[in-house]
């Protein structure tokens, strides 16, 4: 759907030659969730920008579907772009008018006829769950809110693409979850190919099919999300993948002493890898017959797999243990035994 | 009662001299919120890192502006009296000093239509942009509507400012209430006559501004 070819842009600052995009090469499959995550700076908003023209590279190819954004002028540029959606940051929502009347904005541009206009605002409104706030003005709406109505603005004309320029960094991490729901959902319904840029790690987790992570202008890994997560390669996904597990508290004391030896041994689990999913410790139990204890620690889930550290307690010691940690290691998860069971 | 307090006052005179005065500050205000307008959008686009960036241009508008802008009013009609004569006709009567009102307020109406456009997010823009909207979007449904109230108010103090420079047209005979209180009430030593017009100019000015207070809070949706 969206293919980039070793694209390069850079800005003129003062006197030096600032590369922000350094020879990019992106393949976006139809249908596809796919995030650039990266620190500030990284120039995953040129890259997004690059995408619908809004930027014009210095080399490279960039097409989206059947247009070559490349090469197309700005006249050919304009009346692609209601078919390629784009949300802000900052929403970007026109203050004067209200609600309906932002949404209605993005079919007036595009030309829709105007007495089609209020029916698939209606539409929108009730897609993205803000019914009976139609003639709010953004100012008496909450960041959630806001951003819903830049939803539904960007899909007002039913794009094929949907680019997400930070939708969520300016929202609490509740209000992110529903607007993430909300694109996964989206994505679903319509099959639509959504590119968001992020540098929070747990964005891409919660929706990304892919992700490739960017660092000066570059892209220094890219995969499907749970390959990256379970063999990072470059020093800025480790950094990620380390905020992500901080973010949710795992590495924070477990108090060793505590545990009684006697229960069995300890073992950290580490999931990491497609095959990773929480359902597979319940299976473990099962299959075993064992009453395997949760410590602490926790798991978090891909659209796919799930990723992060478990301390558990195994009552079985030697070949049983064994046996345990390879049923474990089929699906993906990783064992590391930090104390054997003591029999008193 | 008014007789006795003005008792030098025509009110016939008087009357048509505050109609005057209300016909130059509405028939320049009109042509300076247009012209204004059109000054201050090409101002704020060819403006650096804007839509239609333009340096020279920028450039020669931002000086032409600012020439005008500074040349004090009563200067600027004597200066305009043979470009007056040829587009009016005459030099005097009301509509003699209409052109002198409108370059006088135009600049500075631009100026504030610059400031007020700026004032619009890039952000709102850039949307506008990514939703496949060209300039003539841009400009009329995104910066006029965003700067309302910022229009509002600076067109406010405009009209302010033009109710002043009528009535230093006034003085070189171009009717309305600052002729009126200099001719007959200055020369002729009527304190009354220009006690009365200067209560008027007052009464003017003040429904300006609260006209405009109103107006603005009206469009002010933030
Ligand atoms: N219009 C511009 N003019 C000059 N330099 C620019 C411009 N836009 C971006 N840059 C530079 O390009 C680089 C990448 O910027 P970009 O905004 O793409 O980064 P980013 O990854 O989106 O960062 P952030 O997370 O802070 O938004 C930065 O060094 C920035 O200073
Ligand atoms: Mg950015």
């Amino acid at each position: 759907m969206i293919e980039l070819h070793n694209v390069r842009k850079s800005f003129q600052q003062g006197r030096v030659s600032v590369p922000a995009v350094d020879g990019v090469s992106l393949s976006i499959a139809r249908g596809q969730i796919f995030g650039v995550i990266g620190y500030s700076g990284a120039g995953k908003s040129t890259l997004i920008r690059l995408i619908n023209g809004l930027e014009h590279l210095d080399s490279g190819t960039i097409t989206v579907g059947e247009l070559d954004v490349s090469r197309a002028g700005e006249a050919e540029l304009r009346r692609a772009r209601p078919k390629i959606g784009m949300i802000f940051q900052h929403f970007n929502l026109l203050w004067s008018r209200t609600v309906a009347a932002n949404i209605a904005f993005a079919l007036e541009i595009a030309g829709a006829r105007k007495a089609d206009i209020p029916g698939r605002v209606a539409e929108l409104i009730k897609l993205v769950g803000l019914e009976g706030r139609e003639h709010a003005y953004p100012s008496q709406l909450s960041g959630g809110q806001k951003q819903r109505v830049g939803i539904a603005r960007a899909l007002a004309n039913r794009p094929d693409v949907l680019l997400c320029d930070e939708a969520t960094s300016a929202l609490d991490p509740e209000t992110t979850d529903a607007i993430l729901d909300l694109l996964s959902g989206i994505n679903r319904q319509f099959g639509l190919t959504i590119v968001l840029i992020t540098h929070e790690m747990h964005v891409v987790r919660r929706i990304c099919d892919q992700v490739a992570v960017m660092d000066a202008g570059r892209i220094v890994e890219a995969g499907a999300v749970s390959e990256v997560f379970a063999r990072p390669q470059s020093e800025v996904t480790q950094r990620f993948l380390r905020q992500l597990l901080a973010g949710e508290g795992v590495g924070e004391s477990l108090d060793l002493n505590a545990v009684d030896p006697g229960q069995g041994a300890l073992v950290k689990l580490t999931y990491m890898g497609p095959q990773a999913r929480q359902a597979a410790l319940a299976d473990a139990i099962r299959h075993f017959d064992l009453p395997i204890n949760i410590l602490h620690g926790r798991v978090s889930r891909t659209r796919e797999a799930s990723v992060g550290d478990l301390y558990v307690q195994i009552p079985a010691s030697d070949e049983k243990l064994e046996e345990v940690l390879a049923f474990l290691r089929e699906r993906d998860i990783a064992s590391d035994i930090i104390g054997r069971e003591k029999r008193a | 009662m008014i007789e006795w307090l003005f008792p030098n006052l025509r009110l016939a005179q008087f009357w048509t001299a505050t109609l005057d005065t209300l016909y130059m500050t509405a028939v320049s205000g009109a042509a300076t919120f247009v012209l204004g307008l059109v000054l201050g959008t090409a101002l704020f686009l060819t403006s650096p890192g804007q839509l239609l960036a333009n340096r020279p241009v920028y450039g020669a508008l931002s000086l032409l502006t600012n020439i005008f802008r500074s040349i004090p009013f009563i200067i600027l009609i004597v200066l305009l009296i043979p470009f007056t004569r040829f587009v009016v006709g005459r030099m005097l009567g009301v509509n003699a000093a209409l052109p002198a009102l409108i370059i006088g307020a135009a600049p500075f109406y631009a100026r504030l239509v610059e400031i007020g456009f700026r004032e619009v997010a890039k952000g709102v823009i850039e949307a506008t942009r990514a939703m496949g909207g060209g300039i003539g979007t841009i400009i009329f449904k995104v910066l006029i509507p965003e700067a309302g109230p910022a229009l509002a108010s600076g067109l406010t103090v405009t009209l302010i400012s033009l109710v002043g420079y009528t009535a230093m047209a006034g003085v070189i005979g171009a009717g309305g209430l600052g002729h009126l209180a200099y001719l007959e009430g200055f020369q002729r030593n009527n304190g009354d006559v220009t006690l009365a017009a200067t209560g008027m100019v007052l009464v003017i000015v003040f429904a300006i501004q609260f006209a405009g207070d109103l107006v603005t809070r009206i469009l002010d949706k933030r």
